[in-house]
């Protein structure tokens, strides 16, 4: 087993690896991002922008330390990486680190680029696996689709504990209207600020906002839906979209003509922000089921009157709230308390204090047969 | 509206009757296909709203966008007003959340589906036959298009009371041989007894789920139809823990009811459409499947949704011309290939979209039914 002052020592040279390897201006970091660049099919300013706006590199003293008490000690740890978000990476390998003394790496096919940089950079953190190889009582930490997670519970050994992460997405939350509406100049800050946490990565995180919920009137949600589209074509120019695969690009186009047969679907570049029939939302049901966009910068606003039932009917797959103020957050944490709650632009950077994804249970699942 | 309407109902009437015995019909499929659409683009904000989102003009069919089958489940698909309803079809909603088919009148329907069902699974110039549903019961507020069509074949290809020869009667005891998860062994075995006696076959409608629950019920038994008996199979495994090979499943049933396998008829119908095809035959990949003259099915990229050449697999775009008062072009997820006259299905277009919410929806929808029974 190990002391938390071990499992502390071992993030921080986490820590400072990842910082050696993205150092601005360095060689090592130019190499990374040609990789990523082919291994993410990120935009190359898509990949700077990850590395600067999304890579926690520098987390205070209490969010390490709540890491490293968010999980339990083991002996060995495991960790199977996915390819949409190559940045998650680091907190995966943290929270593995803060639990045990041996960790295994099972990166990605389709992105193994941050990982094997990494292993260069600091060959004593992991070991790099292809098959995973675990034995009762070590732990996993593991993220992918529901399904991929399902045939990981099949395949693990009784007494192993899975930490598994699965499908979810983001919501952005905004107050256009009343007391605490906003004015034109905050508009459109919160605006640009939801369209930067789109396009990174590509929509493809559970951190990603998909769906817009917009406290006002329809035609102020309207005009936001609009507002909301010019954003993403300024961010577009800065950040330009990235490579999708066929069957994104498959769902990008099926996304589209479905939301040109209902309500409004405004183009912009290379995404779309589609304005859905107003959310009414019941204590315990959703009147109108959400359509949750594809990945590729596509965003669903949805006007909605009663804020609570409507995320309490979302629940089981918000991961991540960004709000346009205070008040909202506070609101929407009372009802989502596993969501990571914050300002719009900071979705994709959760503070560094434990799993990026709060839906599951802490200690994880002990496996049995 | 309704005047025309009713004038296109009447022109698709026209045109499948002609078809299907043989004379050449007095309009083309595009021209009838075309006026259609212009109806539609008219009178029905859906595909108004599509048109001018493609910037089209209508002037050909391929200027005719397609309506994803996803916008049944968002909202009305309709050229008329929902006063004027006289059916509304659901959807499983086994692909997240119900959706609606809306008619306002079903004789077209009808005429289309028994038409075809009949030349399909009876063959021309067929004689009656005793026809039974392993389905539950149709009625009209459980809103199944599948369970309108197998009643209305059994009224058009049977038509008669199983009893005493009497009155047709839709509802009638024994004539529809599921509840929820029980298979009616024992009105199956009369039904076989009333066709023996009228000394013709048995037409047992069914879907593929309910196959499987009467195979377990007979365990190894085999209960054989009368010489002439064919069985409609139809419908997947959605919704179900299991799911059964379609061959296997086949040869299955042909052991245990005594039919010669080719005498298993696949059928694909979708509530989206007012038409059906039939199974013409199997290839390598699966069965195909062929549409009535008044349908066609384009395989089309799923990008950019432009037909893909011939031999390749794309999404199945229906252009269906029953559907008069709905959406003429149904775009589906469905991947299809054109083989000679009909088509082979592939399954659904694997997809990296996250269909999160959709599933608020799905989850009142019980288990305990067949979900293949509500298309």
């Amino acid at each position: 087993m190990t002391s938390p002052k071990a499992a502390l020592l071992r993030v921080e040279q986490l820590l400072q690896a990842m910082r050696r390897l993205t150092l601005p201006g360095s060689a090592r970091r130019e190499a990374l991002c040609e990789r990523l660049v082919e291994t993410t099919g990120l935009s190359p300013s898509g990949v700077e922008w990850a590395l600067d706006r999304c890579l926690e590199l520098e987390p205070t003293a209490e969010e390490v330390a709540a890491l490293v008490g968010s999980v339990a000690p083991s002996e060995r740890a495991h960790v199977i990486l996915p390819a949409n978000v190559f940045v998650a990476a680091h907190r995966a390998l943290a929270l593995a680190l803060a639990a045990a003394p041996r960790v295994f790496v099972k990166p990605s096919r389709r992105e193994p680029a941050l990982v094997e940089e990494l292993s260069r950079e600091a060959p004593e953190l992991f070991e790099r696996v292809s098959e995973l190889c675990v034995r009762a009582g070590d732990q996993v930490w593991a993220y992918g689709s529901d399904t991929t997670l399902d045939a990981l519970r099949g395949a693990l050994p009784a007494g192993a504990v899975l930490h598994a992460h699965g499908s979810g997405f983001g919501l952005a939350v905004v107050e256009l209207g009343g007391a605490a509406g906003v004015d034109a100049i905050g508009l459109r800050r919160v605006a640009l600020a939801i369209a930067e946490d789109t396009a990174c990565f590509e929509q493809r995180g559970c951190l990603s906002p998909r769906v817009v919920l917009a406290l006002g009137g329809g035609d102020r949600v309207a005009a936001f839906a609009e507002l909301l589209a010019e954003c993403l074509v300024e961010v577009e120019r800065r950040l330009p979209r990235g490579r999708l695969a066929p069957e994104e690009l498959a769902d990008a186009r099926w996304y589209r003509e479905c939301a040109a047969c209902f309500g409004a679907l405004h183009d912009t570049g290379r995404g779309a922000v589609s304005l859905g029939l107003e959310l009414l939302a019941v204590p315990g049901q959703i009147a109108v089921p959400i359509e949750v966009p594809p990945p590729g910068r596509h965003l669903e606003v949805l006007a909605v009157s009663c804020l609570e039932p409507a995320l309490s009917g979302l629940s089981r797959w918000v991961t991540a709230v960004g709000c346009s103020d205070e008040a909202l957050e506070a609101r929407v944490r009372q009802v989502l308390p596993r969501a990571r709650v914050g300002p719009v632009g900071s979705m994709q950077r959760p503070p560094f204090d434990g799993p990026v994804d709060l839906r599951s249970e802490p200690a994880g699942e002990l496996i049995r047969r | 509206m309704s005047l025309a309407s009713d004038a296109l109902h009447e022109r698709v009437r026209n045109f499948a009757g002609r078809c299907l015995v043989g004379a050449a019909p007095v309009e083309t499929f595009e021209s009838l296909a075309l006026d259609i659409a212009r109806h539609q683009a008219e009178h029905h904000p859906v595909l108004a709203r599509l048109v001018r989102y493609h910037g089209s003009r209508l002037l050909t069919l391929e200027d005719v966008p397609a309506v994803p089958a996803d916008a049944f489940r968002r909202g009305r698909v309709a050229a008329h007003p929902p006063e004027q309803d006289v059916a509304r079809f659901q959807t499983s909603g086994t692909t997240g959340g119900a959706g609606v088919h809306a008619f306002r009148t079903l004789e077209t329907y009808r005429q289309l589906s028994v038409s075809w069902g009949r030349r399909a699974l009876l063959g021309a110039g067929s004689a009656r036959v005793t026809v039974l549903a392993l389905a539950a019961p149709f009625e009209p507020e459980r809103a199944s298009s599948l369970g309108y069509m197998m009643q209305e074949l059994m009224r058009e290809l049977d038509g008669r009371a199983l009893r005493d020869g009497g009155a047709f009667d839709g509802s009638e005891p024994g004539r529809w041989l599921l509840a929820p998860g029980v298979v009616d062994v024992a009105a199956l075995r009369r039904g076989v007894e009333v066709a023996a006696r009228r000394d013709e076959g048995l037409l047992l409608l069914a879907t593929s789920f309910a196959l499987v629950w009467l195979l377990e019920a007979l365990g190894d038994g085999v209960l054989q139809l009368p010489p002439g008996s064919v069985v409609m199979r139809t419908g997947g495994f959605k919704g179900h823990v299991r799911a059964v090979d379609d061959a296997m499943l086949a040869e299955r049933v042909a052991r245990a009811l005594g039919v010669e396998p080719e005498r298993i008829i696949g059928e694909y119908g979708m509530t989206e459409l007012s038409s059906q095809l039939y199974d013409g035959g199997a290839v390598e990949g699966g069965s195909v499947f062929l549409p009535p003259p008044w349908l066609r099915v384009t395989p089309v990229d799923p990008v950019s949704l432009a037909p893909v050449p011939d031999g390749e697999v794309g999404l199945a775009r229906f252009t269906d011309l029953g559907n008069i008062d709905s959406a003429l072009n149904v775009l589906t997820q469905d991947r299809a290939r054109r083989v000679g006259a009909g088509i082979t299905l592939l399954g659904r277009q694997p997809g990296a979209r996250l269909r999160g919410c959709s599933l608020a929806v799905e989850a009142l929808s019980s288990m305990d039914a067949d979900p293949g029974a509500l298309r």
